[in-house]
């Protein structure tokens, strides 16, 4: 597999469209779903996942082969949906301001949290456990969610995992734990709320 | 609040990271301390609702403008570039055998073009013998037959002798002659043989010869004309 990956790299740095093209269609639908499972939609992770084949593309020549190129490639995945997210949370906050700036609000420049936004019983209104366990999700940092994700729903080592976040293996394994704990709570506090 | 250290291996534990000597250890741990087996089973349990989380599927028309777009980045060949290129990089064995006759064709065409046949070429490029070798024995035998030729007495021949052995050159000559049998070479044959004929009458003058022996020799050498057969053989291997 990653001698193939291997061939693949070499062709597609000498300029080799098609090789890249290969490369493109074994990869695609990993990085749209680990985009998705990062972001929570796939409108957001279509327009990740395109970014990151943008990027690969441009950056090819420079991959020299110290990690595998999937670890690369979900590297620049995780980080290019955080960035996608952050810049999505800044401007839908500017858009919310503006909003409540029109509507005469008391406080305006305040900061809105996606989560916040939601009434409590429009919360328990949520009965549906795809929907608990997405609720669960994004209510972890960004750092324990890609843990998670990549480890639960992804199937990678904490080693690899420590190669795409950039962190020691250690690291990996407390927001793992804390992520655990964290969807605990947030199962167990819906489960509640819904009581 | 209770805590307990082996705690946080227990993800490890959970998802499957662990082997060997410290995978008993942790087992053995798990069933003495009642506060990692809570743990572990909490871990169990959350991860167990984690995994019936279910990926929806994208849509048909997002997935379709995604790999459209992604198809864009890398520009993929129209169909008639694929197939050309399929048939150029991966020949089926139709297109191998075509491409093998026209190699062979051309080499053949090549081959009738660039080198000569045998009744045109010349002497020493159509004999395995090499052209300097021959054109020494061609050169000598030409030499010790003017010298033959020529002379008044015997005396003038013995001093040519000195320098060229007639003995030496008549087992060249025969050598010679071999290797143009086998080499089909007719023409070289040929003069090898009058050659050989001649030589041997000058090896057979001795010191009590006649001149009338002497100048039949000479009439001999001078009635085969073969000096302009020499010199035009070994020009030709000269060039």
């Amino acid at each position: 597999m990653a001698d193939i990956d291997q061939k693949l790299i070499q062709k597609a740095q000498r300029g080799d469209r098609r090789a890249f093209g290969k490369l493109v269609k074994k990869y695609r639908n990993k990085v749209l779903y680990l985009a998705y499972d990062l972001l929570g939609n796939y409108d957001d992770a279509q327009d990740v996942a395109q970014s990151v084949f943008l990027r690969v593309f441009s950056g090819i020549r420079k991959f020299k082969g110290k990690s595998s190129f999937s670890t690369w490639l979900y590297r620049i995945t995780v980080n290019q949906s955080i960035d996608f997210k952050r810049s999505k949370y800044r401007r839908s906050s500017v858009s919310i301001d503006k909003n409540i700036q029109n509507e005469d609000d008391p406080m305006p420049g305040r900061i809105i949290l996606r989560d916040k936004e939601k009434d409590p019983l429009e919360r328990l209104e949520i009965k549906d456990l795809k929907e608990k366990i997405e609720n669960a999700l994004d209510t972890l940092s960004e750092q324990q969610r890609e843990a998670f994700v990549l480890r639960h729903y992804h199937g990678m080592s904490m080693y690899e995992i420590s190669k795409i976040l950039e962190c020691k293996p250690g690291t990996v394994r407390s927001h793992l734990f804390r992520a655990i704990n964290k969807l605990r709570e947030s199962l167990k506090e819906d489960e509640n709320m819904q009581n | 609040m209770k805590t307990c250290k082996t705690k946080i291996k227990l993800i490890d534990y959970h998802y499957g990271d662990i082997a060997g000597h410290e995978l008993s250890e942790i087992e053995a741990h798990i069933s003495e301390c009642p506060l990692c087996a809570e743990e572990l089973r909490r871990i169990e349990e959350t991860t167990g609702i984690m995994s019936r989380r279910s990926r929806p599927r994208p849509d048909r028309a997002l997935i379709s403008s995604y790999h459209q777009n992604l198809s864009s980045i890398y520009k993929e060949d129209s169909w008639y570039q694929q197939l050309l290129d399929s048939w150029i990089r991966v020949p089926s064995f139709g297109v191998r055998l075509a491409e093998l006759t026209a190699v062979l064709l051309l080499g053949f065409v090549l081959g009738r073009f660039l080198f000569v046949t045998p009744a045109q070429q010349p002497l020493a490029q159509q004999s395995v013998v090499d052209a300097k070798l021959l054109n020494n024995y061609l050169f000598e035998t030409e030499l010790l037959l003017l010298e033959t030729a020529n002379m008044d007495a015997y005396h003038e021949l013995k001093y040519i002798m000195d320098d060229i052995d007639c003995q030496q050159l008549l087992q060249k000559t025969m050598i010679l002659k071999e290797v143009a049998r086998k080499d089909k070479n007719v023409r070289l044959e040929h003069l090898l043989d009058r050659l050989e004929i001649i030589l041997l009458e000058v090896s057979n003058i001795k010191d009590d010869v006649s001149n009338e022996e002497l100048e039949y020799v000479k009439k001999s050498i001078k009635d085969m004309r073969i000096f302009s057969e020499l010199k035009e053989i070994q020009l030709v291997n000269v060039s």
